[in-house]
Protein backbone atom coordinates (compact mmCIF):
# COMPACT_ATOMS: atom_id res chain seq x y z
CA UNK A 1 0.00 0.00 0.00
CA UNK A 2 1.36 3.43 -0.92
CA UNK A 3 1.01 6.69 1.00
CA UNK A 4 -1.92 7.88 -1.13
CA UNK A 5 -3.95 4.76 -0.38
CA UNK A 6 -2.94 5.02 3.28
CA UNK A 7 -4.32 8.59 3.44
CA UNK A 8 -7.63 7.49 1.89
CA UNK A 9 -7.91 4.53 4.24
CA UNK A 10 -7.02 6.72 7.20
CA UNK A 11 -9.83 9.12 6.37
CA UNK A 12 -12.27 6.23 6.13
CA UNK A 13 -10.88 4.77 9.35
CA UNK A 14 -11.66 7.94 11.30
CA UNK A 15 -15.13 7.99 9.75
CA UNK A 16 -15.68 4.45 11.03
CA UNK A 17 -16.06 3.03 7.51
CA UNK A 18 -13.08 0.63 7.27
CA UNK A 19 -13.29 -3.16 7.30
CA UNK A 20 -11.07 -5.34 9.53
CA UNK A 21 -8.77 -6.22 6.63
CA UNK A 22 -8.30 -2.55 5.78
CA UNK A 23 -7.43 -1.79 9.39
CA UNK A 24 -4.84 -4.60 9.26
CA UNK A 25 -3.39 -2.98 6.12
CA UNK A 26 -3.12 0.33 7.98
CA UNK A 27 -1.35 -1.33 10.90
CA UNK A 28 1.07 -2.99 8.51
CA UNK A 29 1.69 0.36 6.67
CA UNK A 30 2.47 2.18 9.90
CA UNK A 31 4.69 -0.69 11.11
CA UNK A 32 7.33 0.23 8.49
CA UNK A 33 10.01 2.70 9.44
CA UNK A 34 9.69 5.17 6.54
CA UNK A 35 6.35 6.94 6.71
CA UNK A 36 5.61 10.33 5.02
CA UNK A 37 5.90 13.27 7.38
CA UNK A 38 2.20 14.18 7.31
CA UNK A 39 1.27 10.65 8.39
CA UNK A 40 3.84 10.30 11.11
CA UNK A 41 1.59 11.60 13.92
CA UNK A 42 -0.59 8.53 13.41
CA UNK A 43 2.28 6.05 13.43
CA UNK A 44 2.50 5.52 17.24
CA UNK A 45 -1.24 4.86 17.41
CA UNK A 46 -1.23 2.09 14.81
CA UNK A 47 2.04 0.64 16.09
CA UNK A 48 0.46 0.46 19.54
CA UNK A 49 -2.57 -1.38 18.13
CA UNK A 50 -0.23 -3.82 16.34
CA UNK A 51 1.78 -4.52 19.47
CA UNK A 52 -1.31 -5.02 21.64
CA UNK A 53 -2.67 -7.57 19.20
CA UNK A 54 0.35 -9.77 19.61
CA UNK A 55 0.13 -9.91 23.42
CA UNK A 56 -1.04 -13.18 25.00
CA UNK A 57 -1.63 -14.40 28.54
CA UNK A 58 1.20 -16.17 30.39
CA UNK A 59 1.36 -19.95 30.71
CA UNK A 60 0.99 -19.67 34.47
CA UNK A 61 -2.19 -17.63 34.18
CA UNK A 62 -3.66 -20.17 31.76
CA UNK A 63 -2.88 -23.04 34.14
CA UNK A 64 -4.50 -21.25 37.11
CA UNK A 65 -7.62 -20.55 35.08
CA UNK A 66 -7.89 -24.18 34.03
CA UNK A 67 -7.52 -25.36 37.66
CA UNK A 68 -10.26 -23.03 38.89
CA UNK A 69 -12.58 -24.12 36.13
CA UNK A 70 -12.02 -27.77 37.06
CA UNK A 71 -13.04 -27.07 40.67
CA UNK A 72 -16.46 -25.65 39.71
CA UNK A 73 -19.42 -28.06 40.21
CA UNK A 74 -20.98 -29.38 37.03
CA UNK A 75 -24.65 -28.33 36.84
CA UNK A 76 -26.68 -30.61 34.67
CA UNK A 77 -29.91 -29.40 33.00
CA UNK A 78 -33.02 -30.78 34.67
CA UNK A 79 -36.46 -30.90 33.03
CA UNK A 80 -39.24 -29.72 35.30
CA UNK A 81 -42.77 -30.95 34.93
CA UNK A 82 -45.81 -29.09 36.19
CA UNK A 83 -48.26 -31.00 38.33
CA UNK A 84 -51.53 -31.98 36.55
CA UNK A 85 -53.56 -29.31 38.36
CA UNK A 86 -51.15 -26.60 37.23
CA UNK A 87 -51.29 -27.96 33.70
CA UNK A 88 -55.08 -27.62 33.74
CA UNK A 89 -54.90 -24.15 35.20
CA UNK A 90 -52.40 -23.15 32.51
CA UNK A 91 -54.70 -24.48 29.77
CA UNK A 92 -57.68 -22.63 31.28
CA UNK A 93 -55.69 -19.40 31.56
CA UNK A 94 -54.51 -19.75 27.96
CA UNK A 95 -58.06 -20.32 26.82
CA UNK A 96 -59.35 -17.26 28.67
CA UNK A 97 -56.54 -15.19 27.19
CA UNK A 98 -57.29 -16.51 23.70
CA UNK A 99 -61.00 -15.71 24.00
CA UNK A 100 -60.20 -12.26 25.38
CA UNK A 101 -57.78 -11.62 22.57
CA UNK A 102 -60.31 -12.81 20.00
CA UNK A 103 -62.96 -10.47 21.40
CA UNK A 104 -60.50 -7.61 21.43
CA UNK A 105 -59.27 -8.24 17.88
CA UNK A 106 -62.56 -9.04 16.19
CA UNK A 107 -63.78 -6.15 14.06
CA UNK A 108 -66.87 -4.69 15.29
CA UNK A 109 -69.54 -6.48 13.67
CA UNK A 110 -72.11 -4.66 15.38
CA UNK A 111 -73.56 -8.10 16.02
CA UNK A 112 -71.03 -8.83 18.75
CA UNK A 113 -70.87 -5.38 20.19
CA UNK A 114 -74.57 -4.93 20.70
CA UNK A 115 -76.04 -8.02 22.39
CA UNK A 116 -78.99 -7.81 24.72
CA UNK A 117 -77.92 -4.78 26.72
CA UNK A 118 -80.99 -2.77 25.71
CA UNK A 119 -83.72 -2.62 28.31
CA UNK A 120 -86.64 -2.58 25.89
CA UNK A 121 -89.27 -2.42 28.64
CA UNK A 122 -88.41 1.29 29.01
CA UNK A 123 -89.79 1.93 25.53
CA UNK A 124 -93.12 0.11 25.80
CA UNK A 125 -96.30 2.18 25.42
CA UNK A 126 -98.25 2.97 28.58
CA UNK A 127 -101.21 0.71 27.80
CA UNK A 128 -102.58 -1.73 25.24
CA UNK A 129 -104.71 0.88 23.46
CA UNK A 130 -101.70 3.08 22.79
CA UNK A 131 -99.65 0.04 21.77
CA UNK A 132 -102.35 -0.97 19.30
CA UNK A 133 -102.48 2.52 17.80
CA UNK A 134 -98.69 2.48 17.32
CA UNK A 135 -98.79 -0.98 15.81
CA UNK A 136 -101.67 -0.04 13.50
CA UNK A 137 -99.88 3.06 12.30
CA UNK A 138 -96.63 1.11 11.68
CA UNK A 139 -98.41 -1.68 9.87
CA UNK A 140 -100.41 0.81 7.77
CA UNK A 141 -97.20 2.53 6.69
CA UNK A 142 -95.60 -0.81 5.86
CA UNK A 143 -98.65 -2.06 3.98
CA UNK A 144 -98.84 1.13 1.90
CA UNK A 145 -95.15 0.90 0.96
CA UNK A 146 -95.41 -2.79 0.05
CA UNK A 147 -98.53 -2.18 -2.01
CA UNK A 148 -96.87 0.73 -3.80
CA UNK A 149 -93.81 -1.40 -4.61
CA UNK A 150 -96.04 -4.11 -6.08
CA UNK A 151 -97.93 -1.53 -8.16
CA UNK A 152 -94.66 -0.05 -9.41
CA UNK A 153 -93.34 -3.52 -10.31
CA UNK A 154 -96.58 -4.28 -12.18
CA UNK A 155 -96.39 -1.00 -14.10
CA UNK A 156 -92.78 -1.75 -15.04
CA UNK A 157 -93.72 -5.23 -16.23
CA UNK A 158 -96.53 -3.85 -18.37
CA UNK A 159 -94.08 -1.40 -19.90
CA UNK A 160 -91.69 -4.25 -20.71
CA UNK A 161 -94.56 -6.27 -22.22
CA UNK A 162 -95.47 -3.35 -24.49
CA UNK A 163 -91.86 -3.14 -25.63
CA UNK A 164 -91.63 -6.87 -26.28
CA UNK A 165 -94.98 -7.31 -28.07
CA UNK A 166 -94.02 -5.55 -31.33
CA UNK A 167 -91.00 -7.86 -31.57
CA UNK A 168 -93.12 -11.02 -31.29
CA UNK B 1 -60.41 -30.42 30.20
CA UNK B 2 -63.26 -31.71 28.07
CA UNK B 3 -65.81 -30.13 30.41
CA UNK B 4 -64.11 -26.78 30.04
CA UNK B 5 -64.25 -27.05 26.27
CA UNK B 6 -67.93 -28.02 26.28
CA UNK B 7 -68.86 -25.15 28.60
CA UNK B 8 -66.94 -22.70 26.42
CA UNK B 9 -68.69 -23.93 23.30
CA UNK B 10 -72.07 -23.48 25.00
CA UNK B 11 -71.13 -19.95 26.03
CA UNK B 12 -70.05 -19.04 22.51
CA UNK B 13 -73.18 -20.60 21.00
CA UNK B 14 -75.33 -18.69 23.48
CA UNK B 15 -73.70 -15.44 22.47
CA UNK B 16 -74.46 -16.23 18.83
CA UNK B 17 -78.10 -16.97 19.51
CA UNK B 18 -78.49 -13.79 21.51
CA UNK B 19 -76.92 -11.75 18.71
CA UNK B 20 -79.50 -13.00 16.23
CA UNK B 21 -82.45 -11.52 18.12
CA UNK B 22 -83.27 -8.60 15.82
CA UNK B 23 -81.58 -6.01 13.64
CA UNK B 24 -81.93 -3.16 16.11
CA UNK B 25 -80.25 -5.07 18.93
CA UNK B 26 -77.60 -6.18 16.50
CA UNK B 27 -76.77 -2.98 14.69
CA UNK B 28 -78.56 0.02 16.17
CA UNK B 29 -77.95 0.01 19.88
CA UNK B 30 -76.36 3.45 19.53
CA UNK B 31 -79.54 4.86 18.03
CA UNK B 32 -81.68 3.51 20.89
CA UNK B 33 -79.51 5.38 23.37
CA UNK B 34 -79.36 8.52 21.22
CA UNK B 35 -81.76 11.22 22.42
CA UNK B 36 -82.34 12.39 18.85
CA UNK B 37 -84.31 9.19 18.25
CA UNK B 38 -87.83 8.31 19.35
CA UNK B 39 -87.99 4.67 20.35
CA UNK B 40 -91.04 2.44 20.73
CA UNK B 41 -91.17 -1.24 21.53
CA UNK B 42 -94.22 -3.49 21.45
CA UNK B 43 -93.51 -6.74 23.24
CA UNK B 44 -94.94 -10.20 22.51
CA UNK B 45 -96.98 -9.79 25.72
CA UNK B 46 -98.70 -6.69 24.31
CA UNK B 47 -99.35 -8.38 20.97
CA UNK B 48 -100.99 -11.30 22.71
CA UNK B 49 -103.18 -8.90 24.68
CA UNK B 50 -104.65 -7.24 21.58
CA UNK B 51 -106.67 -10.33 20.82
CA UNK B 52 -107.78 -10.86 24.41
CA UNK B 53 -108.91 -7.28 24.85
CA UNK B 54 -110.81 -7.28 21.58
CA UNK B 55 -112.04 -4.56 19.28
CA UNK B 56 -114.42 -2.86 21.68
CA UNK B 57 -111.84 -1.71 24.17
CA UNK B 58 -109.29 -0.92 21.48
CA UNK B 59 -111.85 1.47 20.00
CA UNK B 60 -111.62 0.55 16.38
CA UNK B 61 -114.67 0.43 14.26
CA UNK B 62 -113.24 0.13 10.79
CA UNK B 63 -113.59 -3.11 8.89
CA UNK B 64 -109.88 -3.68 8.46
CA UNK B 65 -109.34 -3.87 12.22
CA UNK B 66 -109.80 -7.63 12.09
CA UNK B 67 -107.04 -7.83 9.51
CA UNK B 68 -104.74 -5.85 11.79
CA UNK B 69 -105.50 -8.22 14.65
CA UNK B 70 -104.89 -11.21 12.41
CA UNK B 71 -101.45 -9.89 11.43
CA UNK B 72 -100.65 -9.12 15.08
CA UNK B 73 -101.00 -12.79 16.00
CA UNK B 74 -97.96 -13.55 13.83
CA UNK B 75 -95.77 -10.94 15.50
CA UNK B 76 -93.36 -11.50 18.35
CA UNK B 77 -92.08 -7.94 18.60
CA UNK B 78 -92.09 -4.55 16.95
CA UNK B 79 -89.32 -2.00 17.40
CA UNK B 80 -89.54 1.48 15.91
CA UNK B 81 -86.81 4.09 15.79
CA UNK B 82 -87.33 7.48 14.18
CA UNK B 83 -85.67 10.86 14.03
CA UNK B 84 -86.19 14.12 12.20
CA UNK B 85 -82.51 15.04 12.44
CA UNK B 86 -80.50 14.57 9.21
CA UNK B 87 -82.71 11.74 7.87
CA UNK B 88 -80.62 11.01 4.77
CA UNK B 89 -77.41 10.72 6.78
CA UNK B 90 -78.96 8.22 9.19
CA UNK B 91 -80.43 6.22 6.32
CA UNK B 92 -77.02 5.90 4.66
CA UNK B 93 -75.39 5.05 7.97
CA UNK B 94 -78.01 2.42 8.78
CA UNK B 95 -77.61 0.81 5.36
CA UNK B 96 -73.89 0.54 5.91
CA UNK B 97 -74.36 -1.12 9.29
CA UNK B 98 -76.63 -3.92 8.15
CA UNK B 99 -74.99 -7.23 7.30
CA UNK B 100 -76.49 -8.11 3.94
CA UNK B 101 -75.48 -11.75 4.43
CA UNK B 102 -78.10 -11.98 7.18
CA UNK B 103 -80.59 -9.45 5.78
CA UNK B 104 -81.60 -9.83 2.19
CA UNK B 105 -82.85 -6.70 0.45
CA UNK B 106 -86.41 -7.35 -0.71
CA UNK B 107 -87.70 -4.10 -2.15
CA UNK B 108 -86.20 -0.66 -2.66
CA UNK B 109 -88.36 2.29 -3.62
CA UNK B 110 -86.81 5.55 -4.68
CA UNK B 111 -89.23 8.35 -3.95
CA UNK B 112 -89.74 11.29 -6.31
CA UNK B 113 -88.81 13.80 -3.60
CA UNK B 114 -85.43 12.17 -3.15
CA UNK B 115 -86.27 9.86 -0.26
CA UNK B 116 -86.00 6.10 -0.20
CA UNK B 117 -87.85 3.17 1.32
CA UNK B 118 -86.34 -0.26 1.65
CA UNK B 119 -87.51 -3.62 2.95
CA UNK B 120 -85.05 -6.26 4.07
CA UNK B 121 -85.88 -9.73 5.30
CA UNK B 122 -84.18 -12.29 7.50
CA UNK B 123 -85.20 -15.91 7.04
CA UNK B 124 -84.51 -19.01 9.09
CA UNK B 125 -82.72 -22.05 7.69
CA UNK B 126 -86.01 -23.40 6.33
CA UNK B 127 -86.64 -20.18 4.39
CA UNK B 128 -89.36 -18.98 6.73
CA UNK B 129 -89.58 -15.23 7.34
CA UNK B 130 -88.23 -14.32 10.77
CA UNK B 131 -87.92 -10.56 10.54
CA UNK B 132 -89.04 -7.78 8.25
CA UNK B 133 -86.93 -4.66 8.43
CA UNK B 134 -88.30 -1.39 7.10
CA UNK B 135 -86.04 1.58 6.46
CA UNK B 136 -87.30 4.83 5.11
CA UNK B 137 -86.25 8.44 4.86
CA UNK B 138 -87.68 11.55 3.35
CA UNK B 139 -87.23 15.26 3.83
CA UNK B 140 -88.72 15.15 7.31
CA UNK B 141 -87.93 11.84 8.96
CA UNK B 142 -85.85 8.70 9.06
CA UNK B 143 -87.74 5.61 10.26
CA UNK B 144 -86.48 2.17 11.08
CA UNK B 145 -88.94 -0.59 11.96
CA UNK B 146 -88.23 -4.18 12.82
CA UNK B 147 -91.14 -6.64 12.76
CA UNK B 148 -90.09 -9.93 14.32
CA UNK B 149 -92.18 -13.00 13.60
CA UNK B 150 -93.41 -15.14 10.71
CA UNK B 151 -95.23 -12.34 8.89
CA UNK B 152 -97.17 -13.07 5.75
CA UNK B 153 -96.40 -10.36 3.17
CA UNK B 154 -99.45 -11.26 1.07
CA UNK B 155 -101.67 -10.58 4.05
CA UNK B 156 -100.06 -7.16 4.47
CA UNK B 157 -100.68 -6.25 0.84
CA UNK B 158 -104.27 -7.47 1.12
CA UNK B 159 -104.66 -5.21 4.13
CA UNK B 160 -103.49 -2.26 2.05
CA UNK B 161 -106.02 -3.15 -0.64
CA UNK B 162 -108.77 -3.31 1.98
CA UNK B 163 -107.78 0.12 3.24
CA UNK B 164 -108.05 1.47 -0.32
CA UNK B 165 -111.55 0.04 -0.70
CA UNK B 166 -112.68 1.75 2.49
CA UNK B 167 -111.33 5.07 1.38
Amino acid sequence: MDAKQARQLLERYFNGETRLEEEAQLRSFFAQEKVPADLRPYQPLFQFFGQEQTRTTSTRFNQQLAQQAARLPVVQGRRRQLSPIFQRLAVAALFVLAVGWWHYQSPAPPVNRATAAIDWSKYEPQNEEEAFRVYQSAMRKTARALQRSVQMATTELEGVKKLVQPLQ
Amino acid sequence: MKNLLVISLFLLAGAGVRAQANAIDSYFQDYVEDEKFSVIYISPRLFSMFEKIGGEKLQFDDKDAAAFLDLATDLRGLRILSTDVTPSRYYAEAKAKIDTKRYEPLITIRERNGGKTEFLIREDNAGKLEELLFLSYGEEEFTLMSFVGPLNLDKIIRLANEMDKEN
